[in-house]
């Protein structure tokens, strides 16, 4: 298992986080190793020495008191009221909802609490991930997204809790559910995209049918081609559908935006790309919208796609961009 | 009790969920406190950077990646904004600032009290912790006090990988020669003991 303690040093023993994680957590097997070590007095100098050196390697700590806790604490999340909205009713832009028969499903404002070993996949800007789920579905995320479900429970229950965006490519079989903070998805065997960030929820069908439940108990149900968009911060619910230019999306590099607030597209430039993105003067330039495209290939031509059309400037430094107006 | 893997929680924080940033500050507030006023000797600032910290998570959330490691990430942004705020403290105060020394002091329940020679080692120990230098001291308390790894280490301080090794390298040579003698003082001791003992 761990010959290399044979020939550490007390350097060596001290530098690796493995063995002091393990004689931290008391799992070290530290009298077998004291047998093993009998006949190589060096080693088992430095052993001691390096036990005995994490053992005692502990520090005081400054204690912040519960009531300073709680107090800094108001101050945080006063902070945080500001910009949410309050539950207003959610009125329909578009035509109507496509209705759906009988049963209303009552939504749960979970919290994902779950037990048992739980799969999760993550990815991090600048990355796509693709997956294959226990019963052949494929998935792909996008970047700073991340996914999560039960490989035990899948076969019967095929549930998928997720945050971020993801496309998602259902054999077909059982029911299969997708889970977001803003609303849930239900299909059969389909090909759709399920995207929620901060306040905005969107399913995309490719293919197939799928059904769509908000928090609010409205059902939604999407067929090829179809989509919702669903808004928090104005209270937004949308349908529209799908031209065969939105075909191309994010899973093959491509990101499109019609009229998107600009601060969006920034925001997935910084996903794609794992670059932060300054703006010289922000307000000026978050209230722009934005159409067009651009592809995740290449920073530089990204950069143009967004910025010529709106006649703005950038400078790249490294992983920081800055953006301003000539 | 839920358990809840730090890139969920964080996924959470970032998708708008006010309950999971403060899930995430109520299991890093102490921490967060006990490093930034060892790093700035003053409670009052380190509370306050603490505070806007979360402030400026939350509002900034939309374009932040994602991690793996919370506390490294929390650990590497309070050190920055507590620097940040001592340069611009000395900038506006005449006063000569003491240096801002990283203080570790030993904390004596540690001790396995069965060892006669424990009161000894500690006070060599701690006499050892104090010939090293700011810098050192920081390492240790990251990587034994924190459990935190060499890489993670190296980020939040802003140096090489390397160069974190090379500091543990040091310190531990150093902390070996100051204890050595008390070591095989107590070895010796414990011997004559077991000899007069038969």
């Amino acid at each position: 298992m761990d010959d290399k303690y044979l020939h550490y040093s007390l350097t060596d023993f001290l530098e690796d986080d493995d063995f002091i994680a393990k004689v931290k957590s008391g799992s070290f097997p530290q009298d077998r190793w004291q047998k093993s070590l009998a006949d190589r007095p060096e080693t088992l100098d430095a052993f001691k020495m390096a036990l005995k050196l994490i053992q005692q390697l502990r520090f005081n700590e400054e204690k912040i008191s519960s009531e300073k806790v709680e107090a800094l604490w108001a101050k945080i999340s006063n902070n945080t009221q500001g910009k949410k909205q309050h539950k207003k009713v959610i009125w329909l832009r578009t035509a109507a909802l496509s209705g759906v028969a009988a049963v209303v499903l009552v939504l749960i404002m979970w919290m994902g609490s779950f037990l048992g070993k739980h799969k999760q996949i993550s990815t991090y800007a600048g990355e796509h991930i693709s997956y294959t789920l226990p019963d052949e579905s494929s998935i792909q995320l996008n970047s700073v997204s991340y996914i999560h479900f039960n490989p035990k429970e899948f076969d019967e229950d095929r549930l998928i809790e997720m945050e971020g965006e993801v496309r998602f490519k259902v054999k077909k079989g059982g029911s299969f559910r997708v889970k977001t903070k803003m609303g849930e998805v239900q299909v059969l065997g389909t090909v759709f995209n399920v995207y929620h960030r901060n306040s905005l929820f969107e399913v995309k069908c490719f293919e197939g049918k799928v059904q769509v439940i908000t928090n609010n108990r409205d059902t939604v149900l999407l067929r090829a081609k179809d989509a919702v968009r669903i808004d928090q911060s104005d209270e937004m619910v949308q349908q529209f559908v799908l031209e065969d230019k939105d075909l191309k999306d994010w899973s093959s590099g491509l990101f499109r935006y019609e009229d998107s607030p600009l601060n969006l597209v920034f925001e997935e430039l910084e996903r794609q790309f794992n670059i932060g993105i300054d703006m010289e003067n922000d307000n000026l330039i978050r209230k722009r919208s934005y159409t067009g495209a651009f592809s995740n290939d290449n920073l530089e031509e990204a950069l143009h796609s967004v910025c010529w059309p709106l006649r703005l400037q950038y400078e790249i430094n490294g992983q920081q961009v800055l953006i301003k107006e000539p | 009790m839920k358990e809840r893997s730090d890139a969920q929680l964080w996924t959470e924080m970032l998708s708008g969920e006010v309950a999971a940033l403060e899930q995430i500050y109520r299991l890093y507030v102490d921490l967060l406190f006990d490093y930034g006023n060892k790093i700035s000797r003053d409670a009052d600032l380190t509370e306050d950077c603490i505070q806007n910290l979360f402030i400026d998570l939350w509002d900034k959330r939309g374009r932040l990646g994602m991690t793996d490691n919370i506390k490294a990430y929390l650990f590497l942004s309070l050190r920055r904004r507590i620097y940040r705020q001592l340069d611009k403290n000395k900038r506006s105060t005449e006063l000569h600032n003491e240096e801002n020394d990283f203080v570790l002091t030993l904390t004596p329940e540690s001790q396995l009290i069965q060892e006669e020679d424990s009161l000894a080692t500690l006070n060599s120990l701690q006499q050892a912790l104090e010939q090293l230098n700011e810098q050192q001291r920081e390492i240790i308390y990251l990587k034994y006090q924190r459990n935190l790894k060499s890489q993670e280490i190296a980020e939040i301080l802003g140096i090489k990988d390397q160069s974190v090794r090379n500091a543990l390298h040091r310190s531990i040579t150093k902390l070996k020669k100051l204890m050595i003698p008390v070591f095989l003082l107590s070895t010796i001791g414990r011997w004559l003991y077991l000899l007069i003992e038969q």
